[in-house]
């Protein structure tokens, strides 16, 4: 849909009923505008009852959709793309959307201006939704994801230096499955509302990790059997004989023997062989002498023996070869190309280089050993002075699928079953109990989850390297483990995030009361610390970690780059939360302050039992999109070197298969972070909800 | 050894409500009090214990060569460093102990409890204190002085406008180009994300549902993402991969004035052929606005003396009686504004000319542009002191002619303003066509060394571009759900009377909304402004040369960190004070109506 027709739709419809309006009292009768015409071009669909309007109207979007979808994907393909076929669902798609319009005329239709504004954005939206769809569903090669997802999740150290050490990472996912299971069970609402959302979850995850995405990968990243330069070695068995008369008897075959043949490695040639269109020579490595002097020349025959071992790594195989007069080639007793005759295409006099590539199929290769069996011919004719010239290349296709995903896939589905159970036993229990119970429940929820992150950092970093710091050793039980250096990915930035925050909490409440202080001694360090760190940008105080930071504590703490980072995260954060606390305790009433001192209460037991409980629910909207933005600002490591989520997809694209691919690897990173904080920013205006702190009304309409 | 008997502590502590129903209360209370002191003095050892002996070690003869102090501390003496922080550890659990039991004065409670605190973090802040004199003696990064900043940069910027940078300058010399680059993109980036955040935060409020929903979705999706994200992709992707590359520069055009490949925009060049008709123009439009400010100027009728600092008194002194003189004093301080507005540009377009490299103050005679700038800026604030001292005074109320002929009037004046302005324009400014060299000496270069004519063209790199797409964006995603929030919190009865008043939902949005809105948001804009400012740093990621980028290339070649962070962090807080500043100014401007 252009925008010709929306100018076209605009002029007719809604800018000419305008014009009649001066000229005719009722200008409907002679001309429609938008809501007449719609109303007679549905005068014949049945109303809607108010019940099923809600589902009617997703039901028809969902389908539109669909159409739009189907639409994009026929005009790709290059079957339907030239009929008239995706033009034709795309007007089936486009009277959807106006039925749907003309279900909400009334709102959308009705002055001059709201009609414009309907038809432009229709289009905006319309053509954004239909880019969106044709990049994500049609357009683009999302190979690059599947086949790296694992070192989007946790680095490429993990995957590359430490590939056995995932198990690390299983007993954290465990726990927070449950953990948050348990925590919607305590929410004590209708079980559809969790069940949904989670089942949607889960299947998308494991749908995720067990998709089989084998492809073929370039040719340059197989591995050669035979070349120039290869692991498997260049030799072959090779015998030259003057007629095909001589040739032995199963010479062809595998179990020939070969070992009384000579060896030598390609390229055979008795000239060194001069390549006209690009001017280079080509040296021969063995020569090859023919004695004949008549007939077409003696025969070259090479053979190759190697193993494969683990055949369900290869995907197939190319053979290159740049052939002499007459050939033939033979794999593991099949016959690949038999030219040893004149035949309509093989008579070729010129050699040139590489120009016959042949491909293999995987179920011609065996596992174990297999032959490869070559015969070139000498070329004697007409003043040919032995211009004799065999070379061959043998690559094997290796499949990309690095790891078996049947194990993964269990693990996975037993940490949904355990999320699961805990909801639901959490949920009966919480279904009739009290709210102290439930609050109770909620406080051990929490001290759980810290305790598991403790046990996450403890599982993949178990302590014991340094002898006398540790009073526990428990590399012995567990591995030396996977040091933070290593760490990487998005389970990365989760850690940072959390260690940020809960750290950067405590420094931040201490700060907040700091400030607020009249003693000297306290105020005036937490003013200059925070006026300090607020000073400057995220990126600056990261800078400062990297490179000052280790000069500062290197005799007292050998910390390393991801403790210094979480360090300053936690700086940074607290004293963006002491600003905000700072507003929120002014906001306590003094009268709370005075019955407490009148109390009793100790100055510490007012400020963490009184003040600071109220000043938190004031700003609790303020503190949580600043956690968000915290998650957010997690991704700015990338620069000091750690290999977070970010830095991840920045240099996918570097690898061999996938060049130039940015937009795939950006985009997808991009939205598992605008999920996470999505998610997160829904969950805090249920809690604004919750502490009844959200008004709803006022001069919302303009 | 510590470390254990802190875990059995913790242990106790935890295990001991179970406990509770087996001892009385009094012994409860001693246990438990004692465990909870004591595993506080054995943290502490843990945590000062090596501060603690870093400490000694820093103050060992010869380990500082500056400090001198009274006494020497022995080598041997840091291996029982263990003696000072038990000590010093039990004192503290003791002094909280003490304080605890209440029966102090307030008093004496705040002074006890500052000493203990200052106790507590003397070893952390005599190790930073030692370590931090330590380094400047032995670490090259730590030496605090700015001589480096004087010498060869040894690099080239990209985007430098209006200072262009050589290979031989010096490292202030890019510093004040980085500068000005940031201030460019922010001050771009706040007016984009001003307007279209306003525009998406009303739109998100409107009744079109699709409207709504387009806004809504513009907000949710750019406010979920992180920026760093959001500048990479519009850098690699859009304007990366999606812009034809310069080879095939000479296909896109526009008219052969505008083209556009994946190094940016160029558009026409533009010079100032003759300043005196620049000039003019500006004096037309400045003359133009004096004399509507002189015809509709409402003078205060009464001569009370009501103005009570010295300045309001020095200027009644010189009015006198004479009721004229108060419209001749405020011509005069309008002329006065508007001729320092003129020395100011002036000054600034030939500093934009003559491309010119920075030095002293040499004579305000002198056709000197840089001195000139700054007599024009000196003007101008103290004209500006005046005009708000006149405002203050109650000197600059206006009445503005809403009949027929007044509007007719007002729109005849304007018209030849502006008519007489694009004349002299014209004849000022001359714009050349971009022209591209593609031979050299006859003979076709190949396209990686074609190049624009000197003088020829203005061009818009595309890594400025993506910046400032990307900070606009993300920052208006913001600013959209500060407006729609002070919106919100307007009183419904507000539209409700607008409504009964028959306003159209326009005027209703101009007159009454967006008025009281704009006045309550002020603050919350301010801190977005300040993270815009701040979040220009992440200019390194599509390598547009801030100052932040230029600080960190230095500091690889040079390795002095410690000297060009303090700068990094003084140039931040400048900026986030003057915005701050200006912000305020606005905010008490528009305050000081109650509504």
């Amino acid at each position: 849909m252009s925008f010709n027709f929306i100018i076209i739709l605009w002029f007719l419809f809604v800018i000419t009923p305008i014009l009649l309006k001066y000229f005719k009292s009722d200008p409907n009768k002679y001309w429609p505008d938008v809501k007449t015409l719609l109303d007679y071009v549905f005068r014949k669909v049945p109303k809607i009852n108010s019940e099923v309007e809600y589902y009617a109207f997703r039901l028809v979007l969902v389908f539109a959709i669909c159409l739009l979808y189907l639409s994009l994907k026929l005009e790709d393909s290059e079957v339907y793309s030239d009929t008239f076929i995706p033009t034709f669902i795309q007007i089936l798609c486009l009277l959807n959307f106006a039925y749907l319009s003309y279900l909400m005329s009334d709102e959308l239709f009705d002055t001059f201006w709201n009609s414009t504004i309907s038809l432009f954005s229709f289009f905006f939206i319309f053509t954004l939704a239909s880019g969106i769809i044709n990049f994500i569903l049609v357009e683009t090669d999302w190979t690059i994801i599947w086949m790296n997802r694992r070192t989007l999740i946790v680095g490429p150290n993990f995957i590359s230096q430490f590939g056995d050490e995932i198990w690390r990472l299983w007993p954290p996912f465990y726990l927070l499955m449950i953990l948050l299971g348990a925590g919607y069970g305590t929410l004590g609402e209708d079980k559809k509302k969790f069940l949904i959302p989670y089942g949607i979850f889960c299947i998308v995850l494991l749908v995720a990790l067990g998709y089989n995405a084998a492809y073929d990968s370039e040719s340059k990243s197989g591995a050669i059997v035979s070349g120039p330069d290869s692991t498997w070695g260049t030799t072959y068995k090779y015998h030259i004989f003057d007629d095909t008369s001589e040739f032995p008897e199963g010479w062809e075959e595998r179990t020939f023997d070969d070992g009384v043949w000579k060896s030598g490695k390609t390229p055979f040639g008795n000239n060194n062989l001069l390549i006209e269109e690009t001017g280079k020579t080509i040296k021969q490595r063995t020569t090859w002498e023919s004695n004949s002097t008549e007939g077409s020349g003696a025969y070259l025959i090479l053979r190759k023996n190697f193993t494969i071992e683990d055949k369900s790594k290869i995907l197939g195989a190319t053979l290159k070869l740049a052939y002499p007069n007459y050939h033939a080639a033979y794999l593991n007793n099949q016959n690949i190309e038999d030219c040893l005759d004149e035949k309509s295409d093989c008579n070729y006099n010129n050699p040139d280089y590489w120009n016959r590539e042949y491909d293999i199929e995987w179920d011609l290769l065996d596992e174990g050993p297999n032959t490869l069996v070559l015969v070139g011919q000498d070329d004697l004719s007409e003043g040919h002075d032995n211009m004799t010239w065999l070379d061959t290349e043998l690559r094997l296709k290796i499949s990309n699928q690095g790891f078996d995903a049947t194990k993964a896939l269990l693990y996975m589905a037993g940490a949904f079953m355990f999320g699961l159970l805990s909801f639901f036993c959490v949920h009966y229990y919480c279904q009739n109990s009290e709210e102290y119970i439930i609050n109770y429940i909620q406080s051990i929820l929490i001290n759980l989850a810290i305790i598991s992150f403790l046990v996450m950092i403890f599982l993949l970093d178990p302590p014991g390297e340094y002898e006398d710091d540790y009073f526990w050793n428990a590399e012995d039980l567990l591995g030396t483990g996977v040091k933070p250096a290593a760490w990487g990915g998005l389970v990365l930035n989760l850690i940072f995030a959390t260690a940020a925050l809960v750290v950067g909490f405590g420094m931040g409440i201490a700060l907040a009361f700091g400030r607020r202080s009249n003693l000297p001694v306290f105020w005036m360090p937490s003013v200059g610390v925070i006026e300090t760190i607020r000073s400057g940008p995220l990126v600056a105080w990261l800078f400062f970690a990297q490179i000052l930071v280790p000069d500062l504590l290197n005799p007292v703490w050998e910390a390393d780059i991801a403790s210094r980072v979480i360090l300053v995260l936690s700086l940074f954060f607290g004293c963006y939360l002491a600003e905000v606390l700072r507003g929120g305790l002014q906001a306590v009433p003094h009268g709370q302050y005075e019955a407490a001192t009148a109390l009793g209460l100790t100055p510490i037991q007012t400020k963490l039992q009184i003040e600071l409980p109220q000043a938190i629910r004031t700003t609790l909207p303020a503190i949580v999109s600043m956690m968000i933005g915290m998650l957010k600002d997690t991704s700015l490591v990338y620069f000091f070197g750690i290999y977070d989520a970010f830095r991840v997809a920045k240099d996918l694209p570097a690898q061999w298969d996938f060049i130039g691919q940015h937009e795939q690897s950006l985009l997808f990173v991009g939205m598992i972070f605008w999920g996470l904080s999505f998610y997160l920013s829904k969950v805090s205006r249920r809690i604004e909800k919750n502490l009844g702190l959200t008004h709803e009304g006022g001069g919302d309409v303009t | 050894m510590i470390e254990r008997i802190a875990l059995i502590l913790i242990l106790t502590l935890v295990l001991l409500p179970f406990f509770q129903k087996y001892l009385s209360s009094t012994v409860f209370y001693y246990i438990s009090n004692t465990i909870n002191y004591s595993l506080f003095a054995s943290i502490y050892y843990i945590l000062a214990d090596s501060f603690v002996e870093n400490t000694l070690l820093n103050l060992t003869p010869n380990r500082i060569q500056n400090l001198s102090i009274g006494f020497n501390i022995l080598p041997e003496a840091v291996d029982l460093a263990w003696v000072p922080t038990i000590i010093l550890s039990f004192v503290i659990a003791l002094g909280f102990f003490l304080l605890q039991n209440g029966n102090i004065t307030p008093r004496r409670y705040d002074l006890s409890i500052q000493f203990l605190a200052i106790l507590a973090f003397l070893p952390f802040v005599l190790y930073f204190w030692t370590n931090i004199l330590y380094l400047k003696e032995n670490d090259s990064s730590w030496v605090f002085d700015l001589v480096f900043m004087e010498e060869m940069a040894g690099f080239t910027l990209s985007n430098e406008w209006p200072f262009q940078t050589v290979l031989q300058d010096t490292r202030w010399q890019f510093y004040r180009v980085g500068l000005l680059n940031a201030i460019r993109v922010v001050i771009l980036s706040i007016i984009g994300s001003t307007i279209v955040g306003v525009l998406v935060g009303v739109s998100r409020l409107s009744r079109n549902r699709l409207l709504s929903s387009l806004a809504e979705s513009y907000v949710e999706f750019f406010r979920n993402m992180p920026l760093v994200v959001q500048l990479f992709f519009l850098y690699t992707v859009v304007l990366g991969a999606n812009l034809p590359t310069f080879e095939f520069i000479q296909d896109n055009t526009l008219f052969g004035w505008v083209y556009w490949s994946n190094r940016g925009i160029v558009g026409p060049g533009a010079t100032i052929e003759n300043m005196r008709y620049l000039l003019a123009a500006i004096v037309v439009y400045l003359g133009a606005r004096t004399y509507i400010r002189l015809t509709e100027r409402i003078l205060p009728e009464n001569s009370d003396r009501y103005s009570v600092d010295s300045i309001g008194k020095i200027i009644e002194n010189i009015l006198g009686e004479d009721q004229r003189n108060k419209s001749r004093m405020a011509v005069a301080v309008d002329i006065f504004f508007s001729i320092s507005i003129l020395i100011v540009l002036y000054g600034l377009f030939n500093i934009v000319e003559w491309n010119y490299k920075i030095s002293f103050i040499e004579g305000i005679l002198e056709n000197d542009p840089i001195s000139m700038f700054k007599l024009g800026i000196i003007l101008f604030t103290l004209s500006a002191l005046l005009r708000f001292k006149l405002d203050d005074l109650g000197f600059n109320n206006f009445t503005v002619d809403d009949s027929i002929e007044g509007q007719k009037n007002r729109l005849y004046l304007w018209s030849i303003t502006i008519l007489l302005m694009f004349v002299l324009f014209y004849f000022a400014i001359l714009f050349k066509q971009p022209n591209l060299i593609t031979e050299e000496n006859g003979e076709p270069l190949g396209w990686g060394s074609w190049d624009w004519k000197e003088g020829t063209t203005n061009s818009i790199s595309s890594v400025f571009l993506s910046l400032w797409i990307g900070l606009t964006l993300y920052t208006a995603a913001q600013i959209a759900e500060i407006v729609r929030g002070s919106i919100q919190s307007l009183p419904r009865g507000q539209v409700e009377a607008a409504i009964s008043l028959g306003l159209s939902p326009y005027q209703r949005l101009n007159l009454i909304i967006l008025p009281q809105a704009l006045r309550s948001m002020i603050p919350s804009m301010t801190n977005q402004y300040l993270n815009c400012w701040k979040n220009s740093s992440l200019a390194f990621v599509v390598g547009f040369s801030d100052f932040y980028a230029v600080f960190t290339t230095i500091v690889n070649n040079v390795g002095q960190a410690v000297p060009v962070f303090l700068m990094i962090l003084a140039t931040y807080q400048a900026g986030s004070l003057t915005i701050s500043a200006i912000m305020n100014y606005i905010n008490s401007n528009v305050t000081k109506v109650k509504i």
